[in-house]
Order: C-alpha cells, then sequence, then structure tokens
C-alpha cells in the first residue's frame, strides 16, 4: 500500500510544524454541539495573525459577501463553524508553508492553488451544494502533498520534474510512485491525517490523483480535478505538470458541469481571483 | 555553444546547457535534441532563450506553416498565438467535449487584453 509508505514518510519528517494550539482548539469547540459563536470568536480573536488571515479569507470573495467584512465574530456567523475551522486549517497551512525551503515557485503554487478554489467555489455554488465554504479549502489544499514533496523531499521532487518532462505522455503519478513509494495525492493525506484534518478533507486530498474516483465524495474529488483543470488552462500560477490532464466525461458530470458551462466558469473563476487580491498580496508581502 | 533566441530555433539542434525556470527547476537537460515539441514547451515556459551546441544535427525539417495574411486583426492573432500555446499543453487530449472546450474557452480568456495577472499587479 503506498498511503503505509506515504504515511512512513511523513512520520519520518523531523522538522514538520505542528499543529498550533488555537487551531486544535477550535476543531475541539467545533465539534461540541453545545459551542456558541461567542465561544469561537472569544478563541479566534486570541490569535492576531490567525485572525487577520481569516478576514482576509472571508472577505477574498470566496465566501460571497455583499460587503467588505471587518468584525470577526460578524465573519464567524456568517461562515458557520465547519467553515471557520477548515479556514483556520487553511490559514495555518498556507501561513507555514507560504514560502519555504528549497528552489521551487511556492507562489507559482499558491496562485495555482487558490485559482483552483476559486473555481470550486463557483462550481459548487452553481451545484447549490449545502456546503461550499469547505470546497473552497478542498481546492485550497488538495495538493498538500505537493507542498511535502517541496518542502522536504526537493531531490525526489527534481527527478520526479526531470522524468515528468522528458516525454509527453508521462503518467506523473506514476512516476512519483517509483521514485518516492507514493504519489503526491497519499502524502498529502498522510500528512492531513496525521494534522488530524476532518476525514473529508484527508480523502478529497487523498483520492484527486487517481482516475478511480472514491465512492464516499466522488462529487468533491470531481469538482477539484476539474477546477484544477480550468486554473490550468487558464495558466494561472504554476503546477507540477505543463501538461494539461485529460479528465474523462464521467469526472466532468460528476462535478455536474457541462461543456458550454465552462466559459462562464472561467470568467466567475477570473473575477474572483480579481476580488481576492487581499489574499494574493499575501504571498506578495 | 551559442545562446539563441527562442524564435529562432530549430530543431536538432543540442542544447549545451540545462534549460531552467526562474525559480532554478530544471526543465530541460543538457544533451536534448530540441523537436517542435521541445520549443512549443519552452515558448509555454516563456523562456526568452537557450544555450545549443554549434554543430546542427540534420534533421528533417517539418514544412514550415503557412504564413499569417496580414489582414488578421491583433485580436485573432492573439487567439490563434493563445490556441497553439494551449495545443502544447493538451496534446491532443481534447478527446471529449469537456476537455474541447475547455481549451477553446480558456484560449479566448488568454488571448483577452486585460488577462488578469497577479505578476503585474504585485
Ligand atoms: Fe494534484
Amino acid at each position: 500500500m503506498s498511503l503505509e509508505k506515504a504515511r512512513e514518510l511523513v512520520e519520518g519528517i523531523e522538522d514538520l510544524p505542528t499543529l498550533p494550539e488555537v487551531v486544535i482548539e477550535i476543531t475541539r469547540l467545533v465539534e461540541n454541539p453545545d459551542t456558541t459563536a461567542e465561544d469561537v470568536y472569544r478563541l479566534v480573536s486570541t490569535d492576531l495573525s490567525l485572525s487577520a488571515t481569516m478576514l482576509k479569507l472571508v472577505n477574498s470573495a470566496f465566501y460571497g459577501m455583499p460587503k467588505s467584512v471587518t468584525s470577526l465574530e460578524k465573519a464567524i456567523r456568517i461562515l458557520g463553524f465547519a467553515t471557520v475551522r477548515n479556514i483556520a486549517l487553511a490559514a495555518f497551512v498556507f501561513d507555514a508553508f507560504m514560502t519555504g525551503k528549497g528552489k521551487f515557485d511556492y507562489r507559482g503554487f499558491w496562485l495555482h492553488s487558490i485559482a483552483t478554489a476559486a473555481a470550486c467555489d463557483i462550481m459548487a455554488k452553481r451545484l447549490r451544494v449545502k456546503d461550499i465554504g469547505e470546497y473552497f479549502v478542498y481546492g485550497l489544499l488538495h495538493d498538500l502533498g505537493m507542498v511535502v514533496l517541496m518542502q522536504y523531499f526537493p531531490d525526489g521532487l527534481t527527478r520526479i520534474r526531470e522524468q515528468s518532462m522528458q516525454a509527453a505522455d508521462v503518467d506523473v503519478p506514476k512516476v512519483e510512485e517509483k521514485e518516492m513509494g507514493c504519489n503526491h495525492g497519499e502524502l498529502g493525506a498522510a500528512l492531513a491525517e496525521r494534522w488530524e484534518f476532518p476525514a473529508s478533507l484527508v480523502s478529497v486530498i487523498g483520492s484527486h490523483v487517481s482516475d478511480e474516483m472514491a465512492e464516499g465524495n466522488k462529487r468533491e474529488v470531481a469538482i477539484v480535478r476539474c477546477a484544477g483543470n480550468v486554473a490550468h488552462a487558464l495558466e494561472i500560477g504554476s503546477s507540477l505538470s505543463f501538461l494539461i490532464p485529460y479528465i474523462g466525461e464521467e469526472v466532468w458530470q460528476a462535478a455536474g458541469i457541462s461543456p458550454d458551462q465552462l466559459g462562464g466558469v472561467m470568467d466567475e473563476t477570473l473575477r474572483e481571483m480579481e476580488h481576492s487580491k487581499a489574499f494574493i498580496d499575501l504571498l506578495y508581502r | 555553444m551559442r545562446s539563441v533566441k527562442i524564435k529562432e530555433l530549430k530543431s536538432g539542434l543540442i542544447l549545451a546547457r540545462d534549460v531552467e525556470d526562474a525559480a532554478g527547476n530544471r526543465l530541460l537537460t543538457v544533451g536534448t535534441t530540441l523537436s517542435k515539441g521541445h520549443m512549443a514547451l519552452l515558448e509555454g515556459w516563456r523562456i526568452a532563450e537557450v544555450w545549443v551546441e554549434d554543430a546542427v544535427t540534420a534533421v528533417a525539417e517539418a514544412p514550415a506553416e503557412p504564413e499569417t495574411p496580414a489582414t488578421k486583426d491583433a485580436g485573432e492573432e492573439a487567439l490563434a498565438e493563445a490556441k497553439k500555446r494551449l495545443a502544447a499543453r493538451f496534446e491532443g487530449r481534447e478527446r471529449n467535449a469537456w476537455m474541447k472546450a475547455l481549451h477553446e474557452e480558456a484560449a479566448k480568456r488568454l488571448a483577452a487584453p486585460r488577462f488578469w495577472n497577479p505578476g503585474e499587479n504585485a
């Protein structure tokens, strides 16, 4: 099992950032049915950097706020607890790995992730799914495994990139398996597990690479993959692969999008990117 | 060894140095014999020039592409260029209506003059 191998690799990382106490506390609070917005607010506001990142995220159009939200408490009420928890997780990962070790293009990587998140959000809104906020974070963190590679296995990643560029039809996840013993989806899932991320997030991160669609969260995975291709085709940021991956009919269908809707999704994605300047500026500060 | 602009590259030239992106990631390895596909990739990566060996290996050139009619307006030209650039990245993966639409619709947006570019805002 390559997930086993991924867990082993993650276990072996020595300087892995630990989840801050405040994020762990938020997770705990959110799982408790008696928690009030006041409780969450009191906790989040103890962490200035988290509060700031959260407000930037909230105001970055992703959550469709009619006006700029300046009050954290209001933001928490509007977003709901599950989303607050996910934003806290995303803010932590983003902060920890916004820039990093090695010679890789972190800015390009995150731009691609933000664009994927924007496209995810738009597709989910079009489908009127219940937990729209979740989709944004799925998009933002789906390539967590790439961060692990960039940060902790730069030589392996360099070899993967070299081999992936040599021919047109290289199956990148296969190359990853050959070099690392697992693909970047599994690597990301192993880290998400270790950080005790919500099960749905672990599962989306883990299975977005494979063509076989995981039964439990078909729609989530399909949307993340299709959104990734939208970001890819629009050349926003950079991802490992220069080539745009093929996505089969059944996956597009599971994402609930028809071919003639793609142009509209792209326009909305670009618009969301424009509105997300405050968030994107975090990358350029 | 000499440095050659991407637009002036020909198939059959051999890379004399690794090609790296701005972040230092190796994209192509020294010794690679350049093909049309490589050149499209290099354009897509926005590499300006590369180092090649002086000796040229003999490779039959593909017939030159037809010239762009002078009447074509800038918009059409930008669209054609965006389509071409994407074609190198799709490599014939437009095997269903979605992938086809993805290519065409993205090209239109990439060709639009006010395309969002975070690098410019920075
Ligand atoms: Fe990925």
